[in-house]
């Protein structure tokens, strides 16, 4: 394993010199072993390499042998980490073939025996690790090595616990060497010899006079060293569990954890690097849960007393069928607090991040699911559930349902009807990885996607990094393979084209044939002025809004911060409008008509909302109406026509619906969802959508700018809106509203699931799957793993 | 420096140019000092003295690769010592090194150093022109010797050395850990285009198998088609992934299902995947399928659909869609991937005991292998696998 540590040295130097105080393990291999490995395996029908030009040839490559560090000489190795003073206090990283020392010398002044003068020493307690080891791994070890430093630096300014150590330790190596001298001098001087001039050899001069005599000097040391005992233990701990817990002097604490390994206590074989942690970290969404990987109790007991009370309160509130919202709320913490102790538990391999366990998750065996007959595992399993099966469980898990479906097989009744415990069990081996459907919209005439998604590319594609290189370097590795040149197109903009599928030639526009086709049913490209134009629709638009503002702080029914999140996504659509208006060429004039009815429209549509007044209504949306249906005819796409005016009918009473989930207090959330998740313990967490969640979820997509009012439909194209036209669900307004709404907040990009959207917007998950199944045209859904989740995942 | 460039910090795995190479020797009286260095003071004197202690070490160190980060630069080194009466002190010590930024990943040059070091070793043994050279006071012909290493690994990654009569070429060998071994039931595909592979670098077995590595063709079909052993075949493809050429994907069934992972959304947002998608996955150059049918395609794999489902759906050829191609394209971007599914036999008492009787007859499956593998040592198909092992109770599928 290259994450375990070879080897622990701890060396000082001063005034009189460098020296090996300590190092663990200290004992290797005895000779006849090294013997062995010398003349056993040699091939008698192998040709002796005679032909060595080079003088004293056999040059090392490998200074491991069995898992121990071999080669070195103790001398050797404190001159090495005895650095100069200028390489103090920064890290130091030594790699001798297939071995890498790291550690981070520390001066400090230290006190000399009587005077009080402090001279200044040098310390470095360096780990021996694998060379292939990777380099998260080496920050680690070098960051416990500064944390050793730092805290025997603190304990020789209090009460000069180093000194005293030191000497404890230095009086041992005199001793022995001393005995040592006395009883065989002689005899081993050649082997030293021999030991240090010949690489090669395995053992070390130190060790092989110390063999003789019945203790070694770091045998000594560790019996009388309190110090030495704790580099052992953090030698130990590291090799064994990956978490290290010293007191230093019993006074300092020294907490540290080694993820790569800590992670395999449960899961052999994963190694999970701090940086994943981290970025699964800052992909939580408050509807992510956490999963413990110990048992709670347990893990409050092995908190040290000082630990953080937050982290306590989360811990004893804990449940897997909770969401980390949840869990902030009833713990009084913030959600970034929520989020941060997650990372935190995740990180010392505590606890690992899931969607809150329900019945309608659909979970499906992992692909990096050990599934060996033989594997541990197996056993576990049936010990903790007797009369089950593990393999048999997994195959029940080979299609994808919903958990209440599967568990209604034959396991369901066996265990109890509780599905959690063992779902949770599975789950924290990694066993299962749960799927989720995310749903893209798909405009079926515009094959032109990306401009759709993010409107942050202002004018400019979006090619990820890979593929952009690739089209620079016009070495394209696929067509090639293909065989074909096609000349790259450059990138073009849709045509507005008519409702019914055209020839799959035509509907991806290359540069080619374009050019071939005629470009009637195109509209002329942008013009400078129409830009001008919007610009000032925007002025208007920016007057419009703070008016908007002005109404709902006197009715004082939406928060501000409610507000906050409705200007987000609206600056959102702005944006895409503009990025379609300015580069993509759906330029009709009339476009800039649409703004300004649709935005009175919204307007409207929230004033009435808010006052409740339905019937002032039908005056304004004629008014509306009018405009639209203008808009309409103008496009030649008369059949908008009263979709667009029965959309508009209906808009207020789903902006009723919407203004009222956003607009619920806080604190009936809170006591409402806390009493929810008291009655109905297994149930799927989507109850309602707060605004901090909501403010989360909307910080994380777009940057802002300045904000206008859109009319929902106005989120789709012109040839959108000619395809939903003829689509027998747009007949049905409510679902096309629920469409136009979802559409319009970005949940129809595949980046959020339908447990997002259901938790988010708070939607049934009956209602957005018949909503799914009416728009299954525009609607492409695919299932795959929250990416968040699947990261910690060993592929 | 690029110290400034947040692309490259420690630990990117990136690899850096060289950014000086320099000699140093122990000089009998001075101690260790630089004897010449290119470019010009790149380390300094103050530095040099910090290290000189890794660079000229003790005697147990020599010949050892060793490398040292410090003070934000990397220094690798490969001491040698000549004992010889001629030279003062009984012996020659030197180190060639190469000095690179921390932050570059400099294994794969350790070979470089080291076979450099051989080859001014062997010059300094027969002719003594290292010593000579840095008797000489400027070390003209070093200088330029180190001159051109650094310019040509640099730039071309290989370098032809020529010092009076004798010749040594350098070149960077990427240093991979070892690939898998190959099994039978898998495809190799080419990473990159046919034209740039030059078949004159590799070995003949290679090259007789390379026209049938056509993304389609699995190790154990390709050696029945070459009429090459298939344990040599096996060896080919596994050096030809050690080398990036080609890598190993799952090999096209209709009953094969797979499912979409979370990339596959890249390819509504990034044009450059969705061209060479659809560039790749047409039937004929001449009518390209539409980016939405392919994502539709892509999304329409999960778990429980095979692509003989999926196609009966979807009708690709309607669509100018290679179902094939589409499938290959999906797994080398990683928009998709297999599922496999695995045979695994129960173990009861019943099981125990007769395999003790015939042990031929029920065969142990322990979760490892999958149906593809089996298919393929067996040389049944699918289908009748699969009904041949569920007629035995004993044996479940897990699909994963």
């Amino acid at each position: 394993m290259e994450v375990n540590p070879l080897n622990i040295f701890f060396v000082k130097s001063d005034s009189k010199g460098d020296r090996l105080l300590f190092r663990y393990p200290y004992t290797t291999e005895n000779k006849d072993e090294s013997k062995q490995k010398k003349f056993g395996r040699h091939n008698p029908y192998a040709i002796n390499s005679a032909e060595d030009l080079l003088q004293n040839s056999q040059s090392q490559t490998s200074n491991i042998c069995k898992g121990q560090l071999s080669g070195f000489t103790d001398e050797m190795l404190s001159t090495l980490f005895a650095v100069k003073a200028e390489l103090c206090n920064r890290k130091f990283e030594l790699k001798v073939n297939d071995v890498r020392f790291v550690g981070h010398p520390t001066l400090l002044p230290y006190r000399t025996n009587k005077d009080d003068t402090a001279a200044m020493i040098l310390i470095n307690i360096v780990f021996a690790l694998q060379a292939s080891a990777s380099h998260s791994i080496v920050k680690c070890y070098y960051d416990l090595s500064k944390r050793l430093g730092k805290a025997l630096r603190h304990e020789e300014k209090r009460c000069s616990y180093l000194t005293e150590e030191m000497k404890i330790m230095l009086a041992a190596h005199d001793e022995v060497s001393a005995l040592d001298s006395e009883i065989n001098s002689g005899e081993n001087d050649d082997e030293e010899e021999n030991s240090r001039h010949s690489v090669s050899s395995t053992t070390y001069s130190m060790d092989n006079r110390t063999n003789n005599v019945p203790k070694s000097a770091f045998h000594l040391i560790l019996q009388r060293s309190s110090l030495a005992r704790s580099m052992k233990s953090v030698f130990e701990e590291l090799s064994s569990t990956g978490i290290v817990q010293v007191r230093i002097n019993k006074w300092v604490l020294l907490s540290f954890c080694l993820p790569h390994k800590a992670h395999q206590i449960h899961n052999r074989g994963s190694i999970i690097e701090p940086e994943t942690i981290d970025k699964c970290v800052q992909r939580l969404r408050p509807y992510h849960g956490i999963l413990l990987m110990v048992n709670p109790n347990d893990l409050l007991a092995s908190i040290p007393l000082d630990g953080s009370p937050a982290l306590l309160r989360l811990i004893k509130l804990y449940s897997p069928l909770k969401s980390l919202q949840t869990l902030a709320i009833e713990a009084d913490l913030t959600l970034t607090q929520a989020f941060q102790l997650t990372g935190h538990l995740v990180y010392w391999a505590k606890a690992t991040v899931i969607y809150p366990l329900c019945e309608g998750n659909v979970y499906v065996v992992a692909p990096g699911a050990n599934i060996h007959i033989n594997s541990p595992l197996v056993d576990e399993f049936t010990k903790e559930f007797p009369g089950l099966c593990l393999l048999q469980m997994l195959s029940e898990f080979s299609l994808p349902a919903p958990l209440w479906y599967v568990s209604r097989g034959a396991w369901g009744a066996r265990c109890g009807g509780r599905p959690a415990r063992l779902v949770a069990w599975l789950l924290r081996r990694r066993l299962l990885l749960q799927l989720h459907t995310y749903v893209q919209f798909n405009s079926p005439h515009c094959p032109h996607w990306p401009r759709h998604p993010h409107a942050q590319y202002d004018g400019k594609e979006y090619f990820c990094e890979k593929h952009d290189s690739y089209y620079q370097s016009n070495s394209v590795s696929f067509s090639s393979l293909n065989q074909v040149q096609l000349n790259v197109p450059e990138p073009v903009e849709p045509r507005e084209s008519i409702n019914t599928f055209p020839d799959s030639d035509e509907d991806y526009p290359t540069q080619n044939n374009l050019n071939q086709t005629d470009f009637s049913h195109t509209k002329p490209i942008v013009i400078e002025s129409e830009h001008t134009k919007y610009d000032k629709f925007h002025e208007v638009d920016s007057a419009n809004h703070s008016f908007d503002d002005g109404i709902d702080v006197v009715d004082g029914l939406l928060k501000p911060n409610v507000n906050g999140c409705d200007y987000d996504t609206t600056k959102k659509i702005q944006k895409k409008v503009q990025g379609n208006s300015v580069d993509s060429g759906i330029s009709n004039n009339l476009n800039g008509n649409g703004i300004n009815g649709t935005e009175n429209g919204h307007v409207n549509g929230h004033t009435d909302t808010k006052d409740m007044d339905v019937k002032s209504l039908p005056s304004r949306l004629s008014d509306l109406s009018l405009k639209e249906s203008d808009n309409v005819i103008n496009r030649d796409t008369s059949s908008d026509e009263d979709k667009f005016e029965s959309d508009v009918d209906v808009s207020p009473r789903l902006r009723n619906a919407h203004a009222t989930t956003n607009g619920t207090e806080k604190k009936n959330g809170v006591s409402l969802n806390l009493k929810l998740q008291s009655e109905m313990s297994f149930q799927s967490p989507t109850v309602w959508s707060a605004p901090a969640g909501c403010d989360a979820a909307d910080a994380c997509r777009v940057p802002s700018d300045p904000p206008t009012t859109e009319s929902l439909l106005d989120t789709f194209t012109a040839e959108e809106r000619a395809v939903l036209a003829t689509m027998p669900a747009s007949e049905n307004p409510g679902d096309l509203l629920l469409l136009a709404q979802l559409h319009k907040k970005g949940y129809f990009r595949g980046e959020q699931h339908l447990e997002e959207i259901m938790f988010m917007e708070n939607v049934s998950r009956s209602q957005l799957m018949q909503l799914l199944d009416k728009f299954k045209d525009v609607l492409i859904t695919f299932e795959t793993e929250d990416p968040a989740v699947a990261m910690l995942y060993p592929y | 420096m690029m110290d400034g460039n947040s692309k490259y910090y420690e630990g990117c795995g990136q690899e850096g140019p060289i950014r000086c190479i320099f000699l140093c020797e122990f000089h009998h009286t001075a101690g260790p000092r630089i004897t010449c260095q290119v470019p010009e003071n790149y380390i300094s004197k103050d530095i040099f003295d910090t290290v000189s202690h890794y660079i000229i070490p003790k005697v147990q160190l020599q010949r050892c690769t060793l490398t040292v980060t410090l003070l934000g630069s990397k220094i690798l080194g490969f001491p040698v010592r000549i004992d010889n009466k001629k030279y003062a002190r009984n012996a020659y010590y030197f180190n060639l090194c190469f000095v690179c930024d921390a932050w570059a990943r400099t294994v794969h040059l350790e070979p470089l150093v080291k076979k450099l070091t051989e080859y001014l070793l062997s010059m300094e043994l027969e002719t003594e022109w290292l010593s000579k050279q840095s008797m000489s006071g400027d070390a003209k012909a070093l200088n330029s010797l180190m001159q051109q290493v650094m310019q040509d690994i640099n730039s071309r990654r290989m370098c032809t050395l020529t010092v009076g009569t004798t010749t040594t070429h350098l070149t960077v060998v990427r240093v991979n850990s070892d690939p898998a071994p190959v099994k039978d039931h898998q495809v190799p595909v080419f990473l990159y285009s046919r034209q740039s592979f030059v078949a004159d670098q590799w070995d003949l077995t290679t090259n007789q198998i390379l026209p049938y590595i056509d993304g389609f063709n699995h190790v154990a079909k390709i050696a029945s088609l070459t009429d090459v052993e298939i344990s040599l075949v096996r060896a080919c493809v596994q050096n030809l992934v050690y080398y990036g050429v080609v890598t190993l994907v799952p090999i096209f069934q209709y009953c094969a299902v797979y499912s979409a992972t979370p990339k596959l959304r890249q390819l509504t947002r990034c044009v450059g995947l969705q061209r060479q998608c659809v560039e790749f996955c047409a039937r004929s150059p001449r009518q390209l399928p539409k980016v939405s049918d392919l994502f539709r395609m892509y999304a329409g794999m999960s778990y429980g659909s095979t692509v003989r489902d999926l196609c009966r759906r979807m009708r690709p050829q309607e669509l100018a869609i290679n179902e094939r191609k589409l499938v290959l394209f999906g797994v080398l971007e990683g928009l998709i991937r297999r599922v496999y599914k695995f045979p695994v036999t129960l173990h009861n008492d019943n099981a125990s005991l007769r395999s003790e009787h015939s042990q031929c007859i029920a065969r142990t499956y322990n979760g490892l292998v999958c149906l593809d593998e089996l298919c393929c040592q067996g040389g049944l198909t699918a289908s009748q696998l699969e009904e041949q092992l569920e007629r035995d109770s004993d044996v479940i599928f897990i699909v994963k």
